[in-house]
């Protein structure tokens, strides 16, 4: 009963693990995760921050939390919000791979998607940091990433990198390709990832008080948006 | 008493009152004013629109706008379900409420039939010596109420001079109608109606069942084709029935779609164990927020699942069809293919179980082989060639062996699956016929037996458009080569270490106008 209730609605096996993930990743994070305890470290960047000094500021979070705890940090955040959101991905490279790569192709798959966004979160961080710095308080910050993060919400161009996100590349089964190509995927879909999220992702490190609540927001609207069927004429606003 | 839907090809030519009242309809109906919801225009931009599309075919006057009215925007148009299994029991629906509102324009003229049904075309009918053309009160812009002839409309190219020309083979419904299963698997057999397209519906279109690629999707492309002389990667030179977003617009649109809803009651009435999905996902589909909807002739809306299309004949639907006879004589793909394999396997049929597999365990399906990078199409034959994984082609060997499928009680050996994967074009209008196994520099005419299918584009270039929710990840495309496969163990010459894959252009393709990114096997096992 349970289960056709859930199937009807788009709920698979995959589906279900996808969410239990997320939901893993979420209760590490509630239960306290470092990069957390570092975010007012971070936050609290001087008026008119520069550069150097935000990377310097990083360090000293760095040293504090130490690096594996920070970018541990980051790439929870990324599974909580994200999981749900890759289950096309996983399919794609599941179906299309020969069936003793299956797990192979999707490890590679999230080490290039894992990467990207690790990456991306320092330089998120450091741009919370230095938002906070020139607009004086983490409100500033976050009143200014809520505004921009709003108008590339509903701009056309948004609309074409969520619709880059459900691109799926050719998988090559012989030679190196064999293992280039869903590295790849997960690379490129990061990128396009990260131009359709980055705004939901940096509205919760400007506002270190708000953070877990903004995350779940965030998380939500991107499990709506990917999971809904797209339909043709449709503008890049997420309600309509 | 229900009405009775007629074979196009058992009324008198040209002008059957039945095409003379349906005419009269059209004509009532395009002189309706577009918001009008049981107007021309709006009725087919249910099924599809593209608004420099209509423009630039005058389908949109300069001073006229879309319809403004948030019905319009958000939930009729472009509701067409393709490449799912969803597209009968949709399909069924349009088609209902597109008759009902011709009946009731027809209703207001003098001496109009009161049980009008919508003809079908029967592109395989007896009746006549070629029925896969044009019918001519279709194909020429004259009629006995003078002026323009409402059905005739100049943007059918056909094969490219406005003639249509279809082969036999573009409507060979044999594989769809002994097919015994209704839905398909993904990357295998795509079954008779489709693959389950749930919620979460993957951005990929390779989910369409046989019936929708032949022949469905063939006469699509072969009625309207693409202007001749012309690029036919440019979508102003396309025909109307090319294209999703305008073939609604063309009159035949509706008698093709009428024998493809013939087709699935002829498919669930030659074998009592041809059955409709039980699920509710699909009874009560779609699932997700859309839901279907479409105009009735008095201007209201109304809701509809595919739970409301199983039955012709009840109130809602009230029609049959002339002729639902079986032209395959009750045969079926699995009985067909075990005959041919009972020379290699001897007793397989007597091992092999009920016909069609009520087996409700999910089958099997992994990759076997691809090809080493993308294919570009172009008018002149393209081959490729498909390097098979050794350890999974020895699963498909060992299912050959007679021990083998009878200890496992499995009602036959594995299938083979062509997948043209993420086909990219904007030419709607391509069709080519694939090859399998044929030997190099082989003239494909001389070899029938290794032609795979017929595969046409309709709908490319929606799903190769970047900008769209797909995100340009074209097409895919499933072919059966379960038969080359077993020619191949047959003769004993089952070294299945490459494989060939030609494809022929049987309508002009273009230059560079096709992009196929792999080519793969999978096998299928039950
Ligand atoms: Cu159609």
């Amino acid at each position: 009963m349970l289960r056709q209730w859930l199937q009807a609605r788009g709920f698979g096996p995959l589906g279900l693990l996808l969410w239990s993930v997320s939901l893993c990743a979420w209760l590490l994070i509630v239960g306290g995760d470092r990069l957390h305890v570092a975010l007012p470290l971070l936050c609290g960047g001087p008026p008119n921050a520069t550069i150097p000094q935000g990377v310097f500021a990083l360090e000293f979070a760095i040293q504090t939390v130490g690096w594996p705890a920070l970018a541990g940090g980051s790439v929870l955040m990324v599974i909580a919000m994200m999981a749900p959101a890759l289950a096309g991905p996983f399919l794609h490279l599941w179906y299309r791979s020969l069936s003793r790569h299956r797990w192979r192709a999707i490890l590679l798959f999230i080490a290039g998607y894992l990467l990207i966004w690790t990456v991306v979160c320092v330089f998120l961080i450091l741009t919370a940091y230095l938002l906070h710095g020139s607009t004086g308080s983490e409100l500033g910050a976050g009143l200014v990433v809520a505004a921009a993060g709003l108008a590339w919400q509903v701009s056309p161009a948004r609309a074409r990198c969520l619709a880059r996100c459900h691109l799926r590349p050719r998988l090559s089964i012989f030679g190196a390709a064999a293992f280039t190509d869903p590295l790849l995927f997960g690379l490129t879909l990061a990128c396009w990832c990260v131009a359709t999220c980055w705004a939901l992702m940096l509205l919760p490190l400007c506002l270190a008080d708000a953070h877990l609540p903004l995350m779940a927001a965030g998380a939500l609207l991107v499990a709506i948006e990917r999971t809904r069927q797209p339909r043709p004429g449709r503008s890049g606003l997420v309600f309509r | 008493m229900a009405r009775i839907r007629r074979n196009v090809w058992s009324l008198a030519q040209p002008w059957d009152p039945v095409l003379l009242w349906y005419a009269r309809g059209v004509q009532a109906l395009k002189a309706r004013p577009f918001p009008d919801v049981t107007s021309w225009r709006y009725l087919a931009a249910i099924h599809g629109i593209e608004e420099q599309i209509w423009r630039e075919f005058g389908w949109l006057k300069p001073a006229e706008h879309l319809p403004q009215t948030p019905e319009f925007k958000n939930q009729d148009q472009g509701q067409c379900q393709h490449h799912g299994w969803y597209f009968v029991p949709w399909h069924r629906g349009y088609l209902a409420a597109f008759e009902a509102i011709v009946r009731a324009a027809i209703a207001k003229l003098p001496g109009a039939p009161a049980d009008w049904a919508l003809p079908y075309w029967d592109y395989n009918s007896k009746a006549v010596a070629n029925p896969r053309a044009l019918p001519e009160a279709f194909a020429k812009n004259v009629w006995p109420d003078g002026g323009d002839n409402p059905l005739f409309d100049k943007r059918r190219y056909g094969r490219g001079d406005g003639v249509v020309v279809i082969r036999p083979q573009d409507v060979d419904t044999k594989t769809a109608l002994t097919d015994g299963q209704f839905e398909g698997v993904t990357n295998g057999s795509p079954g008779f109606g489709g693959v389950r397209t749930p919620f979460q519906h993957d951005a990929d279109r390779d989910h369409e069942g046989w019936l929708e690629q032949v022949p469905h999707d063939v006469v699509h492309g072969r009625v309207g084709g693409s202007q001749a002389g012309q690029d036919p990667n440019d979508w102003r030179f396309a025909g109307l029935m090319s294209m999703p977003e305008t073939a609604g617009l063309d009159p035949i649109f509706w008698l093709h779609h009428a024998n493809i809803d013939r087709l699935w009651e002829v498919w669930r009435k030659r074998d009592a164990r041809h059955k409709n999905p039980t699920l509710s996902s699909w009874l009560n589909g779609p699932a997700g927020r859309h839901k279907f909807i479409l105009p009735q002739p008095d201007g209201t809306r109304k809701r509809f699942a595919p739970k409301d299309m199983l039955d012709t004949t009840a109130p809602r639907l009230n029609y049959v069809y002339e002729d639902t006879s079986d032209p395959f004589a009750g045969q079926q793909r699995l009985g067909l293919r075990l005959r041919t394999l009972s020379v290699m396997i001897p007793g397989a049929q007597g091992v092999a179980g009920p016909e069609v597999s009520s087996v409700a365990k999910k089958p099997i399906v992994e990759l076997l082989g691809a090809n080493a990078k993308a294919v570009t199409l172009s008018n002149a034959p393209t081959s490729t060639t498909i390097k098979v994984d050794k350890p999974t082609a020895r699963k498909v060997t060992n299912s050959f062996k007679l021990n083998e499928f009878a200890a496992r009680s499995v009602p036959e050996p594995d299938r083979v699956f062509l997948n043209l994967e993420n086909i990219t074009s904007d030419n709607n209008a391509a069709v080519f016929d694939v090859y399998v196994g044929l030997p190099e520099g082989a003239d494909p005419a001389a070899h029938p037996d290794n032609r795979a299918g017929v595969v046409s584009l309709f709908g490319a270039r929606a799903a190769t458009n970047m900008a769209k929710p797909h995100g340009g990840s074209g097409m895919t495309k499933v072919l059966e080569i379960t038969d080359t496969i077993d020619r191949l163990h047959l003769s004993g010459n089952a070294d299945l270490s490459n494989l060939s894959v030609l494809f022929v252009p049987v309508s002009s393709v273009g230059v560079g106008g096709v992009s196929i990114k792999r080519v793969s096997i999978y096998r299928q096992s039950s």
